[in-house]
């Protein structure tokens, strides 16, 4: 094949259905790198993905889903989460990111009593440990009677000797000491209070921790409560947002729908004239509803000013206007049709252009036009 | 005339393909959701009986999962490359199989526009893909008859230009021409819209 021959066989080659030796040498052509082939080819495959959306569309099966997923995971279970569910929770849009973000802050201000109640609690166990050293004191005491039986014979030695001086000093020695003995007794009891005091004033301040502890265990659980809400608030904002986004969506969509689906649509095709030799156009209308679509393609760009007007030519003598319209950046241009005449008195479609704002009447070049 | 009118929104984002292609299940599912009506509906077309083309689906989206990453954004469409997939497994098929869809010589024209409204498919798939589903259908019913003949039998039914040429009695010559006049109407008619999906009008 010569280049030229490669040429036309690009959009034969886009289709698939180009024969296996025909194809190989097409593929070896692009593979050399010929960019004028290779953005041909891609404009006639896009053109080619386009073609099965001219067909009534069916949704497969229900299950198919839920057989693949099973399939691509190896997993026996019925598919957890459909993608749906997770949009909900995880609003997809951007402006919903910062309520979710502002959301989620609260719960360390509300969590933060418990870090904070655990942390006294730790260091109220800090605090006894100067507390500890209390009993070694009383150990100290014990100690002392245990030395008694040397200081014993040193006092029997002492009171035989007093035997001898009389009764009363032996008296004396005794009242001495036991008045000693009365005194380290007190002094044991005063530890011993003062060392249960500090085991109350402990008991009390772990009663006292342990009670904020559970406070703060319930305002935790209140805060997770809330959140939970706020996430189910938040599900059903964003789902009021979609239904709001669809209602606004859905209007122009609902016509559209509602001109193809009916039995009585009648189309009209409008050719370029010789002033746009390229463009073409269509006019989808529903009789009942006298409403129609409209689109035309490949309109030369407007100039500053200017707008497309189309017209409805009626047997009455004068064109009825049926609005104006502007393209986009691929040089279409749309529009709803209202309020359309009586379409069995209908004869002739065309567009021209005009002033911006449109006119009563065509005064300007007439760029597309067609007979129904 | 002056509402205007949304923007197809229902088409796959090549964002999505490199995700599955990274594993992703979510973004797979979300592809699948994105697609599958339109391929079932082209497959069905292709291999004709709706069971054959559910069977044929599943092994169409097992391969996309295994081989996202053979997509080539600079190649064309996601939804180009599903399709093409799709639609060349469904004439390994057929082929392979012998059997042919039914209504093999059925033309648009026993579609009435109706039907461009499928009653079961998803309400916010028909908003977005209905504008597209006109437009393209429009297109095709504005080429000559027996240019979209030819077409239809190439490209709905996987025929051969040797198997159209035998059943229509035209020359094979004549039968390539009208394809090839045919796709070159439908590539300035219907550029715009594979644009608008790749972005590049934007």
């Amino acid at each position: 094949m010569d280049h030229e021959q490669l040429e036309e066989s690009l959009s034969l080659y886009a289709l698939g259905t180009l024969e296996p030796d025909s194809a190989h040498e097409v593929e070896s052509h692009l593979a050399s790198g010929c960019p004028h082939c290779d953005a041909l080819l891609r404009q006639y495959q896009g053109a080619a993905g386009m073609l099965p959306y001219a067909l009534p569309l069916t949704a497969p099966p229900a299950e198919l889903k839920a057989k693949i997923i099973r399939a691509i995971t190896g997993r026996n279970d019925p598919v957890d989460v459909p993608a749906t569910t997770a949009t909900l929770i995880l609003p997809p849009t951007t402006s919903e990111t910062p309520p979710a973000k502002m959301i989620i802050p609260p719960p360390p201000p509300s969590l933060a009593p418990r870090p904070a109640a655990s942390q006294t609690v730790t260091e109220s166990f800090d605090k006894s440990a100067p507390l500890a050293p209390a009993p070694p004191q009383i150990r100290r005491r014990t100690a002392s009677w245990r030395d008694r039986p040397a200081g014993q014979s040193r006092a029997l030695a002492a009171s035989l000797a007093g035997l001898l001086l009389g009764i009363g000093g032996y008296a004396y020695y005794l009242y001495a000491m036991i008045e000693d003995e009365r005194a380290a007794n007190v002094a044991d009891r005063t530890a011993l209070a003062k060392a249960n005091l500090k085991v109350s004033d402990l008991e009390r301040l772990l009663d006292e921790r342990q009670r904020n502890l559970s406070k703060a265990t319930l305002e935790l659980n209140r805060a997770v409560q809330a959140l939970g809400t706020t996430h189910k608030l938040l599900a059903k904002h964003q789902e009021q947002i979609e239904v709001l986004q669809a209602s606004r969506l859905g209007k122009p969509a609902e016509d559209i729908a509602r001109i193809f689906s009916s039995p009585y649509a009648r189309m009209a095709t409008l050719n370029g004239t010789g002033m746009a030799k390229e463009a073409y156009a269509m006019v989808f209308m529903e009789p009942e509803l006298r409403r129609g679509f409209f689109y035309a393609n490949n309109l030369p760009a407007l100039p500053a000013g200017k707008t497309y007007q189309l017209w409805i030519i009626t047997d009455t003598p004068k064109p009825v206007s049926a609005g104006v319209f502007s393209l986009d950046r691929g040089r279409k241009g749309r529009g709803i049709l209202q309020n359309i005449p009586d379409v069995a008195k209908i004869k002739q479609f065309a567009v021209s252009l005009e002033p911006a704002g449109g006119l009563p009447q065509p005064t300007g070049a007439v760029y597309l036009a067609g007979n129904l | 005339m002056d509402t205007p009118i949304p923007q197809s929104s229902s088409t796959v984002e090549p964002d999505l393909v490199a995700r599955v292609a990274g594993g992703d299940q979510t973004a797979f599912e979300q592809l699948y959701e994105q697609s599958s009506s339109l391929l079932f509906t082209l497959v069905s077309r292709i291999v004709g009986t709706e069971g054959d083309a559910a069977d044929l689906l599943q092994e169409v989206y097992l391969e996309v999962w295994r081989k996202a990453s053979n997509y080539d954004r600079a190649r064309g469409t996601p939804m180009a490359w599903l399709v093409t997939l799709a639609r060349s497994r469904a004439i390994d098929r057929v082929r392979a199989l012998g059997s042919r869809g039914k209504g093999v010589t059925a033309s648009l024209d026993d579609t009435p526009a109706s039907d461009l409204i499928a009653s079961n498919a998803d309400a916010m798939e028909i908003h977005a893909a209905n504008e597209r589903q006109a437009l393209v259908w429009a297109a095709l019913k504005a080429l000559p008859p027996v240019q979209r003949q030819a077409l239809e039998l190439a490209y709905y039914e996987g025929l051969t230009h040797a198997e159209i040429s035998g059943r229509l009695n035209v020359p094979l010559g004549t039968i390539k021409t009208r394809i090839r006049l045919a796709m070159e109407k439908l590539r300035d008619g219907l550029q715009p819209l594979w644009e608008e999906e790749l972005g590049l009008t934007e």
